[in-house]
């Protein structure tokens, strides 16, 4: 530690302001979120000061708190949410623009209103963000409600527990009151139990409708949510599953490694060409799912596979906790090896 | 990197925002109300203020009423 400080002292006697720029750069680079969050209570410390400091605070706060929990959701993929959260703190308004914006403003007070105005606020971050050429193009309003809903749920437990009580409690208790609403939600929730909501569900539909120029609406691409919907329902349900969904905008395959048995006898070969055949069937991805010893087994199919079969473009994981229909949960994996093109420039193997 | 936006007014600078909107003489009239619930609003009992129909309307701090502020936004997105 003293070595490292007194290179450091000598890199900074010798480069002077150059050096200290060149140190924070570097810091910011690979300890960029603790330096945030040391922001964050730098600001805490000084928020009763006056509105001034209470807004940083609060800025710095609802950021790095949705910065945090959206870094979960566009680990999947990109395109799912807004990768920043900005707060723009408002003194005035014209009201033509305001009338026009279709924009709320939310009023925060003091820290007792951090829950619900939090709340609000992501509520408002994904109604805007999630998805938004995908939403367009589907009229099902319970539906569209569900899905935000489910996305908020998945962002307040990772990011900010204390309000997921007040989210369920006080917002999504009443929605539930909709029966189409509550319909809806229970299917994202039980495919949300089994890692298929964020991955698989929203993953696709955003994968579908990158090609398509967000102009035109696509009529028939609302009937093929639903139908993709109630196949992962079914696929998460049922013991003798249907392994491949073939549809219109949506053509993927399943594969499940978990018995012991078939993989002592056969290899890991065997799923290999598993996932080719899949590939030669026409799905433009295949996920294979696996939990807890069968992780390592998962990810080495999946790197063995993308080296063997150029059709594939890319790999991604998504660990995900499993839950069970008796609510116990296991760690587990979801491998994602798609032959869709993304940045040419990008590697081929994620993993 | 993409970024997206949320507005907020603190406490301190609701009075101004309101004025600029021509809106402060009703709240303090105790005229304008919540547009769920129809109570009435206060400087202490706005929780948002969104617009919808050409008008600029309130939403109290009742949980109800915020649940249905956000329904409302996504009909609103829905139909336009």
């Amino acid at each position: 530690m003293d070595k490292l400080m007194g290179a450091l002292a000598d890199f900074l006697a010798s480069y002077g302001g150059w050096g200290i720029v060149a140190v924070l750069v570097i810091l910011l680079l690979f300890f960029g979120d603790r330096l945030l969050t040391t922001i964050e209570s730098f600001w805490a410390a000084f928020r009763n000061i006056s509105s001034f400091t209470f807004k940083r605070y609060t800025s710095t706060r609802l950021s790095n708190q949705i910065l945090h929990a959206a870094k979960v959701i566009n680990s999947v993929n990109d395109d799912l949410l807004p990768y920043r959260v900005k707060v723009k703190w408002i003194k005035s308004e014209n009201i033509e623009s305001f009338l026009k914006s279709g924009q709320v403003i939310i009023k925060i007070g003091d820290d007792d209103d951090i829950n619900k105005s939090f709340v609000i606020a992501v509520a408002e971050f994904v109604r805007q963000g999630l998805m938004h050429n995908v939403k367009r193009h589907l009229r099902d309003e319970p539906l569209v409600q569900a899905i935000d809903c489910c996305a908020v749920n998945k962002i307040l437990s990772q990011a900010y527990i204390e309000c997921l009580s007040y989210f369920q409690k006080n917002l999504l208790d009443r929605l539930l009151k909709n029966s189409d609403f509550a319909k809806h939600f229970e299917l994202l929730r039980q495919i949300d139990y089994n890692g298929l909501f964020l991955p698989v569900f929203l993953n696709e539909l955003t994968k579908a409708m990158r090609h398509f120029h967000s102009h035109y609406l696509i009529e028939d691409f609302e009937k093929e949510t639903l139908s993709f919907l109630h196949y992962l329902v079914n696929f998460s349900k049922e013991k003798y599953k249907k392994l491949f969904y073939d549809g219109k905008y949506i053509r993927v395959a399943f594969g499940l490694i978990a018995n012991q048995s078939f993989i002592s006898r056969h290899g890991r070969e065997a799923y290999v060409e598993k996932v080719r055949s899949s590939l030669s069937l026409g799905a433009q991805t295949v996920y294979l799912f696996g939990w807890e010893d069968k992780i390592k087994i998962v990810r080495q199919v999946a790197e063995r596979t993308a080296r063997a079969d150029m059709r594939i473009k890319r790999v991604k994981a998504h660990p995900y906790r499993h839950v069970f229909e008796d609510h116990s949960a296991a760690r587990a994996i979801c491998m994602e090896m798609t032959t869709l093109d993304f940045e040419p420039s990008k590697n081929k193997v994620k993993i | 990197m993409k970024e997206n936006q949320i507005k907020a007014v603190h406490q301190q600078d609701l009075k101004k925002l309101l004025k600029s909107l021509h809106v402060y003489d009703s709240v303090t009239s105790n005229t304008a109300t919540c547009y769920f619930c129809n109570a009435t609003m206060s400087l202490d009992t706005i929780a948002a203020v969104f617009p919808f129909n050409d008008a600029v309307c309130f939403c109290c701090d009742q949980s109800m009423c915020c649940s249905a502020m956000i329904d409302l936004e996504q009909e609103d997105e829905t139909l336009g």
